[in-house]
């Protein structure tokens, strides 16, 4: 049985595309990324799991059962939404309240763990609380009746960075407990901590599926240096990985496949002033992958 | 039943001022009845000075007369202020409840909740039907009490005949909103299309008669169906309360058939 599994799965809002046929599979107990570029489908997609949205043609299976018209199913699935918007005039004892009521109990111990973790103040009316703070309520609504399989769009949006890593140990514990992790990210570096697999969507369609080591040696970054003195272009072109060189007097521009170390080996020679490493936009990773399959 | 308490829970401000508003406005115009029976002889003549037209449209008809306890209430309450003050709750409510929150995402996180479609939308029915129920109670209830107090008597039935003809208009239109919003999610043409629908057929009930081809096209307004026909003096007209609740449940059952199929917050 497969977490999630899509078969043809479409989605036009008229002749506005969603998602095109897209075969999607989730294995239980995975986390798993879903990569793409703003537009390109993530949200729709999770929005027809859920049985929001209903698909213009396909059919998609969440923990063995069919999505459509399926309200029990959702008991084991924990949601949160990309845009996240909650009853402003509650505060977050309430909502969690409420929302525990709709899915039959609540586990205060644990929703009180939570809290602790995220550092939320659950007195406080929903409406007085910044931007990164609802984000941890969402969060924690998802997280606490325990569910099988949570569906995360955009997931750390807005949270600082020690949040975002509550937020990883979170996801490796619910792992651990069996549970299946579904999230949508348009940033590399997240999906790339947290995931054992990514699926690459552009454009309505499923690109590529990886484990996501594989998914980092094919990676790119575009690398600038700039030395003490004037850089011999000749010695460069002969350090492995390096693409598109360009070598001006005192400074290098190159994009780096795989791995950096022999560019900073070769740097180590000379008197660097500043060095410059980009992560590559989801557009150069899917090209990447794109062309080492078609050199493949 | 979650969605509903809750729903109620987080309005029962707006509940409790409505109704107390409008129990006080009634009141207060029953506790009139005195001095407009003292003084009716000069009113008559006043209201015999104006143009027809102007009040018929505020709900005066001819045959109503002013100067009975029945005909007062009728004219001041139940022709027309009472009616649009229950519409305007019920629209305000059904329009709101599901289209509002669709528009503001909140529609959504509730959706993906263990809740199906059917059940979501008849527990935001059930908000509205709650909601026009308190209200008419507290009418009814400051309605009596004034009539206790000024030694009016009016059988009880009549009383709550005329009640519950205007619960049936607010539940009528708030439904047509709720409808209107279950049918698309857009809060603005719900409200909108319901109250334009609420305005026309007042007018068509108010301004037929005053055309002696056109009069009889009245009985097809909901509003003579629900308190046009002076249930205060004429008593529960059943037929009428039937085919009112029939519409109601009409425009309902096709608002929740589209929600079953449509999608959520798009």
């Amino acid at each position: 049985m497969s977490a999630i599994r899509t078969e043809k799965l479409s989605k036009y809002y008229g002749k506005r595309r969603g998602v095109v046929e897209l075969d999607l599979e989730v294995k239980p107990g995975e986390v798993f990324g879903f990569l793409g570029p703003n537009g390109a489908g993530k949200t729709t997609t999770i929005r027809l799991l859920l049985d929001l949205i209903r698909p213009s043609g396909g059919q998609a299976w969440v923990l063995g059962q069919p999505v459509r018209d399926n309200p029990a199913l959702r008991q084991r699935v924990g949601y949160l939404p990309g845009e996240l918007n909650l009853y402003d005039g509650l505060t977050g004892w309430e909502l969690f309240r409420y929302f525990g009521r709709l899915r039959g109990k609540l586990d205060t111990a644990y929703l009180k763990q939570l809290l602790q973790r995220f550092d939320l103040d659950p007195t406080r009316k929903l409406r007085t609380l910044s931007k990164g703070n609802k984000q941890k309520i969402g969060l924690v609504q998802a997280f606490m009746h325990r569910p099988e399989l949570l569906i995360l769009d955009e997931p750390t949006s807005g949270l600082d960075p020690l949040l975002q890593a509550e937020f990883q140990k979170l996801v490796q514990e619910v792992r651990h407990g069996g549970a299946t992790v579904f999230l949508s990210s348009h940033v590399m570096g997240e999906v790339q901590a947290l995931c054992d697999r990514v699926g690459i969507i552009r454009e309505g369609g499923l690109v590529a599926v990886s484990a996501i080591h594989e998914l980092a040696e094919r990676s790119l970054r575009r690398v600038r240096i700039r030395f003490a003195e004037a850089a011999n272009p000749k010695e460069w072109a002969q350090v492995p990985g390096l693409k598109d060189l360009r070598v001006d007097s005192d400074w290098l521009e190159a994009t780096v496949q795989g791995s950096l170390d022999p560019l900073i080996k070769a740097a180590a020679q000379h008197r660097v002033r500043d060095f410059i490493s980009q992560e590559p936009s989801l557009e150069e990773i899917f090209l990447a992958y794109y062309d080492g399959r078609s050199a493949a | 039943m979650h969605i509903l308490t809750q729903n109620l829970r987080m309005g029962r401000g707006n509940l409790l001022g409505f109704g107390i508003g409008l129990a006080a406005l009634s009141l207060v115009s029953v506790l009139f009845l005195p001095s407009i029976q003292e003084s009716g002889q000069e009113l008559q003549r006043l209201i015999n000075s104006m143009p027809k037209g102007m009040l018929a449209a505020f709900g005066v008809s001819e045959e109503v007369d002013l100067f009975t306890p029945e005909g007062f209430l009728q004219g001041r309450l139940f022709a027309l202020m009472v009616p649009l003050l229950l519409i305007i709750q019920g629209v305000g409510i059904g329009s709101a409840t599901i289209a509002g929150e669709e528009e503001r995402g909140q529609l959504e996180v509730v959706a993906a909740h263990p809740v199906g479609r059917t059940r979501l939308f008849l527990e935001k029915l059930g908000v509205l039907v709650v909601a026009l129920l308190f209200s008419s109670l507290l009418l009814f209830l400051s309605v009596w009490l004034g009539l206790q107090v000024v030694g009016v008597s009016l059988p009880l039935s009549h009383q709550l005949a005329a009640v519950s003809g205007s619960f049936l208009l607010g539940l009528l239109f708030g439904g047509l909103a709720l409808a209107l919003g279950a049918w698309n999610g857009r809060r603005a043409a719900a409200l909108g299309l319901a109250s334009l629908t609420a305005v026309v057929t007042y007018l068509w009930n108010a301004l037929a008669p005053l055309n002696k081809d056109l009069a009889d096209s009245q009985k097809f307004s909901p509003f003579y169906l629900a308190t046009g026909y002076e249930p205060l003096r004429n008593g529960f007209d059943w037929a009428y309360t039937a085919i009112l609740l029939g519409i109601t449940l009409l425009v309902l059952a096709l608002g929740l058939l589209r929600f079953r199929q449509r999608d959520i917050g798009v």
